[in-house]
């Protein structure tokens, strides 16, 4: 009986020691090269390091180029490709996805799921700011590896926890929060201490006489209302941490890009 | 173009010139309809002047038959409080100053009032209401509640006169009403602005204004407000028990605080007329007084006077409703306690709202 245990437990052990070496299969390669910027090596070696990032982090990281767009925009060619051809990792579909068409010479990121988290509004900022330089010197084989580079750096700060600039906010906002926080409460406290005060001392004059109107005899015999003139002001919305948009099917995607 | 000098800009004040069927501003580039410019100028012209007053002037009348009461004077040595009251009345504290002994003198028969309202609250109640009124004072001295103190509680016929009124107001305001809305990338917000006329009138009734030197004036009016159907004829026999001041503030010295406080009211009566706006500014206000009386009455006060710490508190109590009024000592102790009490509080949900604001 005891050697059966034994062999169910060590039967047990091997197969959970087995599952994290089991390969997330991916349903597309990690790169597309439809505008054909890469020679066959520099294809293989970023498809190397794509495949790696994916399968380290369990999560997407692909490339797809055009020459003709595939929709009306980058934005929109970026999210079809993502939604419809299959692109993302594990049951959420997580990834992120750099989608550059030669023609129009537009480029768009787009983000997915846990992708919208991890490559946040400012970590995409961080990403273009690396990258458009390269695409506008047609180096699109050194746009490709920094953008793999950073791909990599991001992931990495979200699985130690520190999401790239989660909410970042500017100096500006942190001193007005902070202020904020230092001033506000005394405030309160002031005020809600006037008021008891008020309670101290209830021999206040009334300058008015509103207990001793007449019933009946308020009577309002004029009244005209004039427009005189209007204006109008506008202010930006402030952005939020997370500039999602729809796709066309209907799932939420985050992103940016731009031309080059 | 024909410059109208008569009419200027509602928005900037300059000059505004008439231009096809409207008037146009150079200074900001408004135009506006010529009736419109019409309407404004017609209710300024009517709301801007002086306010008239209409009071009759009283007449002061004499004690000609004192036989209802046996009256005498008292003064207080202290203050110099000159009351009447009944000449059976026993020792009793000023009820101005609380510092010591009126004595009594020989009673003067001038100035009879028109009315009276008798006490309702007895002695007993407005120590009641006292001691209620001081519990609710949240930073009071544990040591103030000296109940010998509280019992020197004198009760007075304080002399008031009585203003009736019907006025005429001509307001003008200016008003914003407010819109707003947003699109992808900006958030507007429309404001329009309104110039309103309001012409109206409103009767007042029985507007006390203290006729006492010694009573001070922004206690006597945090009293109020007296039910005046309890006002009743002057009768001496009212007085027994108590004591009674006599005006040294003449009717006429009073007009000034009733004409003030039917002003404000009458500004305020039609501020209800507005309630459609965000903001109502008012602009100019005439108001017109007509068929002003003015009649001489007591009202019930009681009086409390209490020292803590060399200093003299003083309290009045309505003797009609029995509504407290008065300033107590404040413990700053308590008071700085309760500051850093509430200010903690405040920082420690500052601290959660920041942290999720910056992460």
């Amino acid at each position: 009986m005891k050697k059966i245990f034994m062999v169910i437990f060590v039967c047990l052990l091997c197969v959970s020691l087995a599952v994290p070496c089991i390969a997330t299969e991916f349903e597309n390669p990690p790169i597309v090269d439809g505008a054909e910027y890469l020679n066959s090596a520099q294809f293989a070696e970023l498809s190397e390091q794509l495949e790696r990032v994916r399968q380290r982090y369990n999560f997407d990281v692909a490339i797809v180029t055009e020459y003709e767009m595939t929709s009306y925009d980058a934005m929109s060619s970026a999210d079809d490709i993502y939604d419809y051809q299959g692109y993302g990792a594990g049951v959420n579909d997580d990834g992120i996805l750099l989608y550059i068409c030669a023609s129009t010479r537009e480029y768009h990121i787009t983000t997915y799921a846990e992708g919208e988290r991890i490559f946040n509004v400012n970590g995409i900022e961080y990403l273009k700011s690396n990258i458009q330089p390269h695409l506008a010197n047609d180096d699109y084989y050194l746009a490709m590896d920094t953008y793999i580079s950073i791909a990599e750096e991001l992931l990495q700060m979200a699985e130690d926890g520190a999401v790239f600039n989660e909410n970042e906010a500017e100096t500006s906002d942190v001193l007005m929060v902070i202020g904020g926080a230092a001033l506000i409460p005394l405030l309160v406290a002031f005020i809600m201490m006037r008021g008891k005060l008020s309670h101290m001392k209830t021999a206040v004059q009334n300058d008015y006489a509103a207990n001793y109107v007449k019933p009946g005899t308020k009577q309002l015999t004029q009244s005209r209302d004039m427009f005189i003139y209007s204006s109008v002001t506008k202010t930006p919305r402030a952005k939020s941490n997370s500039e999602s948009h729809r796709s066309s099917s209907g799932r939420s995607h985050g992103g940016g890009g731009g031309s080059f | 173009m024909n410059a109208i000098n008569s009419y200027k800009c509602p928005c900037c004040g300059a000059p505004l010139v008439f231009s096809g069927e409207e008037l146009h501003c150079d200074a900001c580039d408004n135009s506006f309809p010529a009736e419109i410019i019409k309407q404004i100028s017609d209710g300024e012209t009517e709301a801007t002047g002086e306010s008239s007053y209409d009071w009759e002037h009283y007449e002061p009348r004499s004690y000609e038959d004192t036989s209802e009461i046996n009256l005498a004077g008292y003064s207080c040595p202290s203050c110099g409080a000159q009351v009447t009251g009944d000449d059976t009345l026993g020792a009793t504290v000023c009820p101005y100053c609380g510092q010591s002994t009126i004595v009594k003198g020989q009673f003067e028969g001038t100035l009879r009032p028109d009315y009276i309202i008798p006490f309702k609250v007895d002695k007993k109640a407005a120590i009641e209401a006292f001691e209620a009124d001081f519990k609710n004072a949240p930073f009071l001295p544990d040591e103030f509640k000296n109940k010998k103190k509280i019992e020197e509680m004198a009760g007075v016929y304080v002399p008031f006169w009585m203003f009736d009124c019907d006025c005429e107001a001509a307001i003008t305001y200016n008003a914003q009403r407010v819109t707003m809305w947003s699109d992808t990338n900006f958030n507007y917000t429309k404001t329009d602005y309104y110039k309103l006329f309001r012409m109206g009138k409103v009767g007042f009734a029985n507007i006390p204004v203290d006729g006492s030197k010694k009573a001070d004036d922004a206690y006597m009016e945090a009293l109020e407000p007296y039910n005046y159907n309890d006002a009743v004829n002057f009768n001496g026999a009212y007085l027994s028990g108590y004591l009674a001041d006599k005006y040294d503030v003449s009717a006429d010295e009073s007009i000034e605080r009733a004409n003030e406080r039917v002003k404000n009211s009458t500004v305020s009566e039609f501020d209800d007329t507005t309630g459609m706006y965000v903001a109502v500014y008012p602009e100019h206000a005439k108001v017109a007084f007509s068929n002003g009386k003015v009649r001489y009455s007591l009202l019930p006060v009681w009086m409390l006077n209490i020292k803590y710490l060399d200093k003299y508190y003083k309290f009045a109590i309505n003797g009609q409703t029995g509504k407290v009024v008065g300033e107590y000592p404040v413990d700053k102790g308590k008071k700085w306690k309760y500051f850093w009490k509430i200010a903690g509080i405040g920082y420690a949900v500052a601290a959660v709202i920041a942290y999720f604001m910056l992460h």
